[in-house]
């Protein structure tokens, strides 16, 4: 019992990750098409917004490590102004974090959807590589800044404890809880941005029909920037709640980029409910595949079930089990089951000329 | 008068494209300055400075040949993407298996050089194998060693590296691109040529460690031919486009935590570092010590690979990749079957990705081989080189990767400080935007001519002046850049020459009618 309750607990709160940073790639990448690999350097600017802002030390380390690159003190020292370093910044909670990672990422999401993205609609996989592109650099241009690797960040207190269910002893630490409510009301916002106000009809209305919206006088271009910026900007809150439970270092995005287009596809393009969906599945499914993959569990296993010469034919699969090999079966599960249906769980159906 | 045409005429004349238009020079000099420049690939070695000491040489060279070796990759994604178009985020994962491939040969190699048996007996370092050594009575051969004692052949490691990534790919394109074989006789003789080519060969060499553990072999070779034979048989909606991509990228991410993750087999995040040299026709290739035949053997993969894929896209099946690319409903509705074309390109660009793989281990000598080519950057990369030297150019290929590698090579190599990555993610965003049909194009045919001569000459400069890092990097990418861009300048010279002697002469002219 305690331990089937905290698999699922731990489970949601996977998923709950998951579906985090895939519901702004399910906008940005779903609804508008547009493939940003460079969602996952937004995941992680997110993560770095919120060490800024709820550190007191993050504020001058971001404009020392600007400096530092830039070279500005060199130019202070050339010029003759005086360099001073900048004071020690108000440490803000997460709770005002998240909105300002929200911001900040979602103005980068802006300006990248203006100046390069809007250039290549017509070449859906140079966007690809574009965007690619953008997140080496944003990625490198952090590491530059912060030099080193940052550990988590911290959680307020009434965030930081753990939590028993009644009835059992399993104890969950309370800001999984934290997340999953999160998420929900997330998952609620979105919902009522998306199919609620005006701007969310205008959305569906350009997806579906970009010349007639056009010729309703909806300003397309507008639409586009906002909704690709609302979709980066979810990918930041999404980083900042990440950057909470694990390292935030600037490689970190590569770790969910893959998960989250796997999420989105296999979901269904264009629609929402199935990545939510989508989520829950591969982020339970990781979570007991990995209590299954378990190295104590499986020789037991195999020792009782099977006849006492079986194992020796399967030497790979009994020694070096772990969770890691959760994921690849998940991934190859995944994968196949793009290839076998490659419109996802949920079918929304169209005729298109193919 | 009307000139009539008839509609079947206009269907049957060749595409605008490969019209000659009337002012257009032949296509001879070009022609001649691909073949010059391939030849200048090959005989690198004779063209290092006089006197050079044999550090510098071995640096130098060895740079060239681990730089074709990713040429050889670049040629498998100018296949499937710059030709068929199918934008391939996963084509390491060949490279990556190639050399492992290779890397077990070399290690196995160097273990049995180590303990003295037989090559094939000896467990490798990485396998950490700790039980009676091989020339006790009591040793067994342990299972995971088994498998890999048939790659201590030098020769079935290259060929193993070639084939293994090539089947994993076929039987991945099978499954993606749905070849739709309804006509039993072709479905029939398809699986008959799959299992002669491939499964018997492998049960052949395999037989040992098959016979060993019958259930793990039969079952391997079971769902070989059942994974083949469905992949023919089922059909659905294909998946296309940007679905191709992320899906062999996820395919990259599932192999790479697979190998990083099984120590035991592949030596896990830290690879196969143990290598011995790899020999052929009784020479051995090491980097310490003959570097220039080393050289040689990968320039002659590369020219040969360069060839073969020339042949390839010139002929009537290179036409249709290219009409693939450009517009597939187009060619299937003139009644071909796109899926097998498709299969069969990704297939062998599978291979070719291999072979480079083990070619890159042979060049990297004791560095080693590790996962660090498996994972998803460098898959990527090799993307960005094919668009930086151009899409739908075999030149292409080999002019970004060997322009981007050498740049990186001079920059990272003066400025510590890691600015590389930005400035690759630059150049990418660049060429994407403003350079989109890639270098190549731009300068012409004279383009790898132009690059090899930028690189030796700033290898020349570097010998005679001995210029510090930063200096090298600064100087030495614009000479290779200008020297890259030099075919295209020279001749828009010579056009204005001509156009500027063409106008005198018609102003003498007006002037004597006046």
């Amino acid at each position: 019992m305690t331990v089937l309750v905290e698999a699922i607990f731990n489970g949601l709160s996977n998923s709950s990750i998951l579906i985090l940073a895939a519901i702004g790639l399910a906008i940005t990448f779903g609804v508008m098409r547009v493939i940003n690999m460079a969602h996952g350097e937004m995941l992680m600017l997110g993560a770095y917004t919120g060490y800024v802002v709820t550190n007191p030390n993050g504020w001058p380390e971001l404009i020392n490590g600007v400096s530092r690159v830039l070279g500005v003190r060199e130019l202070c020292a050339a010029i003759g102004i005086p360099y001073h370093v900048p004071p020690e910044g108000v440490a803000l909670g997460i709770y005002a974090a998240i909105p300002i990672a929200f911001l900040v990422v979602g103005l980068v999401g802006f300006l990248l959807e203006t100046c390069l993205i809007r250039h290549l609609y017509d070449r859906p996989l140079d966007t690809l590589l574009a965007t690619w592109g953008v997140g080496l650099v944003l990625q490198q241009a952090t590491r530059l800044v912060f030099q080193a690797d940052l550990t988590p960040l911290h959680p307020p207190d009434e965030l930081s404890g753990t939590w028993i269910v009644p009835l059992t002893s399993a104890t969950i630490p309370v800001f999984r809880l934290f997340i999953i409510g999160f998420t929900i009301l997330c998952l609620y916002l979105v919902y009522l941005w998306y199919f609620h106000t005006s701007f969310g009809l205008k959305i569906r209305a350009v997806t579906q029909n970009r010349s007639m919206a056009a010729a309703l006088g909806i300003s397309t271009r507008w639409v586009d920037s906002l909704t690709f910026a609302f979709g980066t900007g979810l990918a930041g809150v999404a980083g900042c709640i990440v950057g909470h439970l694990y390292n935030v270092k600037p490689d970190m995005g590569a770790d969910y980029i893959v998960d989250a287009f796997m999420v989105v596809i296999l979901g269904g393009m264009g629609h929402l409910p199935g990545t939510v969906l989508a989520g829950l599945i591969i982020g339970t499914g990781i979570s007991i595949g990995e209590k299954l993959f378990n190295n104590a569990l499986w020789p037991n296993v195999l020792t009782q079930w099977f006849p006492s010469w079986f194992p020796q034919f399967f030497p790979v699969w009994i020694t070096e089990v772990n969770q890691t090999m959760a994921k690849v079966a998940m991934l190859l599960i995944v994968i196949g089951f793009i290839m076998i249906r490659p419109s996802g769980l949920i079918v929304t159906r169209e005729r298109v000329y193919d | 008068m009307t000139r009539l045409v008839s509609v079947k005429d206009s269907f049957l004349a060749p595409p605008l494209a490969l019209q000659q238009e009337p002012g257009r020079a032949s296509a001879l000099p070009g022609r001649m300055a691909v073949l010059l420049s391939l030849v200048v690939l090959v005989i690198v070695p004779y063209l290092m400075p006089e006197g050079m000491d044999y550090r510098a040489e071995k640096y130098w060279l060895g740079l060239f040949a681990k730089y074709m070796s990713f040429a050889v990759l670049a040629l498998s994604v100018e296949l499937v993407w710059g030709y068929t178009g199918l934008l391939s985020l996963g084509q390491g994962m060949y490279f990556g298996l190639g050399g492992y491939m290779v890397a077990y040969s070399l290690t196995l190699k160097r273990a049995a050089e180590e303990q003295g048996v037989a090559v094939g007996l000896a467990p490798p370092q990485f396998m950490q194998y700790t039980g009676p050594a091989p020339n006790d009575p009591s040793y067994v051969v342990p299972p995971a060693l088994s498998w890999i004692a048939p790659l201590g052949n030098a020769w079935t490691a290259i060929v193993a590296a070639a084939l293994v990534p090539a089947v994993i790919a076929l039987l991945f394109g099978l499954y993606t691109f749905r070849p739709r074989l309804r006509e039993k006789p072709i479905l029939l003789s398809s699986v008959l040529a799959f299992v002669l080519v491939v499964v018997v060969p492998f049960a052949f060499v395999w037989w040992t460690p098959i016979s060993n553990h019958p259930i793990l072999g039969g079952f391997l070779v079971c769902a070989l031919t059942l994974v083949f034979a469905g992949g023919l048989l089922v059909s659905g909606k294909r998946i296309s486009g940007v679905y191709f991509a992320l899906v062999t990228q996820a395919l990259l991410l599932a192999v790479f935590y697979l190998i990083r993750n099984q120590q035991r087999f592949t030596g896990g995040v830290v690879g196969i570092k143990h290598l011995s040299d790899l020999e052929l026709f009784g020479q051995a290739f090491n980097l310490n010590r003959d570097i220039r035949s080393l050289c040689f053997l990968v320039s002659g993969v590369l020219v040969t690979c360069y060839l073969a894929c020339s042949l390839l896209v010139n002929s009537k099946f290179g036409r249709i990749l290219t009409a693939i690319r450009d517009n597939e409903n187009r060619v299937l509705a003139l009644g071909y079957n796109t899926a097998i074309y498709k299969t069969f390109v990704f297939a062998l660009a599978g291979g070719l990705a291999g072979l480079a793989g083990g070619l890159f281990v042979v060049a990297n000598g004791s560095a080693g081989w590790g996962p660090t080519f498996l994972e998803i950057p460098f898959s990527i990369v090799a993307v960005i080189w094919v668009a930086v030297g151009g899409r739908g150019t075999l030149l292409g290929a080999l002019v970004g990767a060997l322009l981007v590698n050498f740049a990186e090579n001079l920059i990272t190599s003066a400025f510590p400080g890691d600015f590389w990555p930005i400035i690759l993610g630059l150049l990418f965003i660049g060429v994407v935007l403003f350079v989109h049909r890639g270098l190549v194009p731009l300068a012409g045919p004279g383009a790898l001519l132009g690059l090899l001569f930028g690189v030796i000459g700033v290898i020349y400069l570097d010998a005679i002046f001995g210029m510090p890092k930063t200096g090298r990097a600064l100087i030495g990418c614009p000479v290779i850049l200008g020297c890259l861009l030099s075919p295209a300048l020279v001749k828009r010279g010579l056009a204005a020459v001509r156009k500027l002697r063409a106008s005198s002469e018609k102003g003498t002219q007006h002037g004597l009618s006046v």
